[in-house]
Formats: C-alpha cells, structure tokens, sequence
C-alpha cells in the first residue's frame, strides 16, 4: 500500500515536472502524427515483399512473375518493381541482353524504384539481373547452372555481397526458417558439396539462427580465424564452379564485391571492429583481398565495387545502395562492358 | 510506419522519398496557414482567415508540385526533432530516477525483487516457450520479438501476475520515456530483413 501511494505520488510529480517538457515537444509530435497519415494516404498502392517473392524448388524462392507493382523497403520507402514472365528484373529477355547480373538483393535493386536502378540506368547496355533478396552465392550459382546455355558470349557480372553472403553460404536457413541451398564441407576435406535435398516450402528449425549476427560475422571475416578460412574455402569452392559454368558457356565471368557501407569509412572501420574481442588482425580490407586472391588462383578477372562507392552511396536507414549507389554501380558495369566488347578484359 | 515500439513519435524517416517529402510539406503549409488563419481574425476580424487559406494554398503547391524543395525543411525540421528527444530523453530519465526510482526502490518492502520468489529461486524461463507461434501467418518468433511488438500489454501482465499493483500508476510515464528513446541510425540495422512468403 506505501510503495502504491508512493507511486501515485512520485508520478504525478514527475508527470507535472515533465510538463514543459511534453509541451516544447508537442508540435515535433503533432507534425510527425499528421505526416504519417498524408504519406499513407498519398503513397501508391503497396505491397509486402513477401507478396511478391514465392517458393521455388530449385533456388528456394524467387520473385512472382510479371510485376509491375510497388512494395515496402525495409526503411519504409515505397519502391517500384518490374519483373519479367519468369520473375527476373526488368523487360528486357536474357537472350537479348548484353551483360547478365547474379546477385541478391542488390541485383535485384532493392530499396529503389525500378527506373533508379542500375539495370535501367544505361540505355545503351542492356542488362538482365538474376537475382531476389536474401539469395547467397549458392543459390546464384544454382540460377548460373540453370541459365547457361542463354550465357553465351555474353559478359556475366556475379555480385558477391560482403554483408552476408560468405555466412548465408554455409546456413541451411534464414533466421525466419526459410529453407535456402547451402554449401556443406565433405568430411576430412578441404572440399565441398551443394545441398539442396531439404528445400521445401515448411520452415526449417532444425538450427536455431539470430538474425543479429551479420555484422559480428563481417567482423569475424574481416579477421584470420577458423570461421574466415572456412567461408572463404566455400566462397572459393563456389566461385570455381561458377568458372566452369561460364568456360563452357562461353562466357565471360567478373566477380564484384559488394562492401557493405561500414567497409567504406573510419567510424564503420570501429563500428565493425567492436563486435570483436580481439581486433588486433581486423583489416575491412580482408575480404576483398581473400576473394581477389580466389580470383587471380582461378584466373577470373576481379574487381572490388568498393572502388566505385562511398558511404553517401548507401541508404541510411537500409544497408542497400540509394539512387546514387546505383549510377555508381551502372557506371563500372559500363566500363566494364566497354572493355570487353573491346576484347580488354582478360585476366 | 516505422516499425518498433514508439507508440508516440517526434521524428520522422532519415530517409526521405517524394511521399515523405510532400506529406511533410503539406503538413507544414497547412499549418502554418491554419497560424496566419487565426492570428489575422484574432487581430484584425473573422473575414480575415480567409488570409490563412490563401497562405496555406501558396505554400503547398510548389511543394506538391517539386517535392524536392521540402528536402532542407525536411531535414532540418528532423534535425531539431531529434535534438529534441535527445535532450528530452535525458531529462526524463533524470526525472525518473531521482524521483520516480528513489521513491519506490526507498518504499518499505523494497529490495528491487521485484518479481515473485520461485520455490528454487531461479529467474530462468524453460527452453519450451521460448518460440511463440503466430496463428495467422505461421510465423516463428520469440518472446522478445512480441514484446518488442507491444511491451505494454506484457508490462500490465508482468504488473498482475507479481503483483506489482504500483507499477501501474508507472505506465504513462513510461510510454513517454519509450517514445523518446533515440532511434540508432547510424549504423543501418543488419539483420535477415527479408521477410519472405
């Protein structure tokens, strides 16, 4: 009964010396209220992301088929997406594209609208991205297998996002259960094989996973460990069949890496590093140079996307590119394709 | 709407796009319109809020017509508000503990063991409620994802089930200090953000 009359108490005092308080922030308050409702009364008709990706047996999932519509982003902006009959970004057919893009999200060009991304932004290169959110280098692969006979002669871009897919590439599941191809090591060597045999549309929960732990594991991958040896030894296992792929296609292979945006700047460099107990062999630099050392042992032609983009790239509240990343991105992908047609790129 | 748990807001997104854009600046002409509006009755007569229409329309038009020029506003405007809740954080959580805290931590029966004594004296939660299944949509989650959800309704349950009848009169003033939490967007949240089909 006293603790009760006491807290009555206190908090009418305290509620009554927060009153200037609560008043100086009203009009932050009402204008924020108000503005919410105009945006959703002004902003197109939308829908969830989960509305427009669905079960695919080969890959996991991937985008519905013939879209031409609006969804949410994860910082709440509203993005337009096109996709062709199979799902893919874009208008445009494989067979009559210039360069093909295997990615994730960002080949997908999440987080803008379809017209802003760098698939659109270069009318005199016509390019065809393969790719949905949450896809790891496995599942790119799988797609690359799929496409390859469409490959030909064509310049093949293969995204390698730093954020996550070095770890995705060696989980059975995202942290919501949906069941995605992994990359498994063979037991007693240093070798690997793609499993595929559990992907169904049921959630899996056999592995427990938090969704909190990407940026740990980029600082973990940032580091020599166990865990980075083991990532990039996948990455190099995948990364090589992805090489056979396209020599028998006939096409020509660039790997890029896509840095995710504290990669780019001091504070993200100590942002990173705190995650880490022992940060004395933290290099942000580590991934690109591992990847770039894949490369030059399979003699594939690498180049870092970290060249081209800065923090001011980046969306705040997303860890996707904005409209500016994405001319970034249209730009080394035209100079990449002018190098080719001009029989530069080689290894 | 930004997800979380703010059930009152004082920014808005970082991230700014047209519909942002032109919902903020209506907002601001409106009223800033609906100011002069009653000012000029106030000061001169009734017939004059028509002035107040005339100001509203001049400002918002542009605005919906080039999104583009609400930009700065924009930005500044979040600026402020985020300063705001900066420093209105800190003073209510001053508030809180040297008045709030120190009056029902001193309360007579107060050790701060707050929650009811188990018979072996154990704070853990079995491993089998941890996941919650939502009927709806056959989602997986945790008890900390719901309560991230909606914290009040487990607050006022936690409140009963201990017996914790004072906590309630602590519920306003706790929604207050929850809106104000400063919103980390520094760092762009990297998690599995994809919630797929």
């Amino acid at each position: 009964m006293i603790r009760i009359i006491l807290a009555i108490v206190s908090s009418v005092v305290a509620m009554l010396l927060s009153l200037p308080i609560i008043l100086l922030g009203m009009p932050f308050c009402i204008v924020s209220i108000l503005t919410r409702v105009c945006a959703r009364l002004l902003r197109p008709e939308c829908v969830p992301l989960n509305q427009i990706i669905e079960f695919d047996p080969t890959v996991g999932w991937k985008p519905k088929g013939n879209l031409n519509t609006h969804y949410f982003a994860v910082d709440d902006t509203v993005c337009h997406i096109r996709t062709d009959s199979q799902g893919w970004q874009g208008h445009i057919d494989l067979s009559q594209s210039d360069v093909v893009v295997f990615g994730d999200s960002f080949a997908f060009g999440y987080g803008v609208n379809f017209a802003a991304s760098f698939v659109e932004l270069n009318p005199n290169m016509r390019i065809k991205a393969i790719g949905a959110p949450g896809y790891n280098m496995v599942q790119e692969l799988l797609l690359l297998r799929h496409f390859a006979e469409q490959l030909r002669d064509k310049l093949v871009i293969w995204f390698i996002c730093l954020d996550n897919d070095l770890y995705d590439n060696l989980r059975p599941n995202r942290a919501d259960g949906t069941r995605m191809p992994f990359a498994r090591s063979l037991k007693g060597e240093d070798d690997w094989e793609i499993v595929t045999s559990h992907v169904n549309p049921t959630k899996w929960y056999c592995s427990s996973v938090d969704p909190q732990s990407y940026y740990p594991m980029l600082a973990t991958f940032c580091t020599t460990s166990f865990l980075s040896q083991r990532a990039f030894s996948a990455c190099e296992f995948l990364i090589r069949q992805g090489k056979d792929v396209c020599i028998k296609a006939d096409a020509q292979l660039v790997i890029i890496t896509i840095p995710n945006r504290n990669q780019l700047s001091k504070c993200g460099y100590d942002f990173l590093a705190s995650h880490l107990e022992d940060a004395k062999s933290f290099d942000p630099d580590l991934p690109d140079k591992s990847i770039s050392e894949i490369c030059r042992k399979l003699a594939i032609v690498f180049q870092p996307a970290k060249q081209y983009l800065e923090v001011s790239d980046y969306k705040e509240s997303d860890p996707h590119w904005n409209e500016r990343g994405h001319r970034h991105i249209a730009e080394l992908l035209s100079n990449l394709h002018h190098s080719y047609v001009a029989g530069d790129i080689k290894f | 709407m930004l997800r979380g748990y703010h059930i009152i807001t004082f920014s808005l997104p970082s991230s700014v796009s047209a519909v942002w854009l032109r919902s903020f600046w209506l907002v601001i002409s409106l009223s800033s319109g609906l100011l002069v509006g009653v000012l000029s009755a106030l000061i001169f007569s009734p017939s004059w809020c028509a002035l107040g229409i005339a100001v509203a329309l001049g400002l918002a038009l542009p605005g919906l017509l080039r999104p583009q020029i609400a930009s700065i506003p924009y930005r500044a405007w979040n600026t402020l508000a985020r300063t705001y809740t900066h420093y209105a954080y800190n003073g209510l959580l001053r508030i809180w503990f040297y008045i709030v805290f120190v009056a029902v931590g001193h309360s007579r029966a107060s050790s701060l063991k707050l929650a009811r004594l188990l018979t072996v004296e154990s704070f853990w939660i079995p491993r089998g409620v941890q996941a919650v299944r939502l009927s709806h949509d056959s989602q997986h989650t945790t008890i900390e994802e719901a309560l991230h959800r909606s914290w009040v309704p487990a607050f006022l349950a936690w409140a009963t089930s201990t017996r914790n009848w004072w906590a309630y009169c602590l519920l306003p003033f706790f929604m207050l200090l929850v809106s104000l939490v400063p919103e980390l967007e520094d760092n762009a949240s990297l998690v599995d953000i994809y919630p797929l089909f």
